[in-house]
């Protein structure tokens, strides 16, 4: 080592203390520099995005479910009726033939 | 280092040299963003890092980058250091000494922190730099030349 490094390295003194905070700091402008696809990326595998899309798709489910219950039983109180008028239909039909 | 855990790590275990270098290179004014800056794009910047050289060399070209493309024009106010609240040996030396590396022109600054100040080696600082190491002997004679002129008009003989 030469006398300038020598020189140097015995003074050339401090540096200023970082802030408590620049670690916050970094993580807030990490953050904010995130780009459309890298947000999106994150919300699609995420534990919440999941959760919440989870019990979207059980409410929905649900209603669908709900809403489609009166169709069905009207669907097959009509068939009932129809079945049991055409039955009797028949049976009158039996009943004439046999009194023939 | 995917992690912000594990990114953390390595702020915690390099911040002090980073806040070093470019405290020399770009001056107390523009210190905290230069660092926040540098972490940032260690950050954004971290799976292109295949552990070639180490974390801290790494770590070095990133500042000195962030230091030469974002700073690189900017004057370093030295009426700053006054406030700065750092207990030296021997404060005035090092003001003079800052003062002196803060008026070289920054492509020969970069070398003189990263050899005489940081105890770079040439081969580590031109991989740094990502120059030449002939390059980085030619700037550092100059630097080096110019840092002497400002010294000993400041009255310093340690010859």
């Amino acid at each position: 080592m030469n006398k300038l490094e020598n020189f140097l390295q015995n003074n050339k003194g401090g540096v200023p203390k970082a802030p408590t905070n620049e670690w916050t700091n970094i993580l807030n402008r990490i953050e904010n520099s995130k780009s459309f696809w890298e947000l999106l990326k994150e919300s699609l595998t995420s534990r919440p995005f999941w959760l919440s899309a989870g019990l979207s798709t059980a409410c929905a489910l649900v209603i669908v479910v709900k809403l489609s219950a009166p169709v069905i039983e009207d669907q097959f109180d009509y068939t009932l009726s129809q079945v049991s008028d055409l039955y009797s239909e028949d049976l009158q039909l039996q009943d004439s033939e046999f009194l023939e | 280092m995917n992690s912000l855990a594990d990114f953390r790590q390595v702020y915690l275990e390099h911040q002090g040299f980073v806040r070093a270098v470019l405290y020399r290179l770009v001056g107390p004014e523009q210190l905290d963003d230069a660092v926040q800056e540098t972490f940032l794009k260690a950050w954004k910047g971290r799976l292109n890092f295949r552990g070639d050289s180490s974390v801290k060399t790494w770590l070095h070209t990133i500042a000195t980058r962030t230091a030469i493309d974002s700073y690189g024009n900017k004057e370093i106010p030295v009426d700053f250091i006054e406030d700065q609240g750092i207990e030296d040996k021997d404060p005035t030396t090092a003001k003079d000494i800052n003062k002196a590396v803060w008026e070289l022109p920054m492509e020969y600054r970069v070398v003189v922190v990263s050899v005489l100040l940081e105890e770079f080696s040439l081969k580590e600082t031109a991989q740094s730099l990502q120059i030449p190491e002939g390059t980085v002997k030619s700037r550092l004679s100059r630097g080096r030349e110019l840092l002497q002129t400002k010294l000993k008009a400041m009255g310093y003989s340690y010859e």
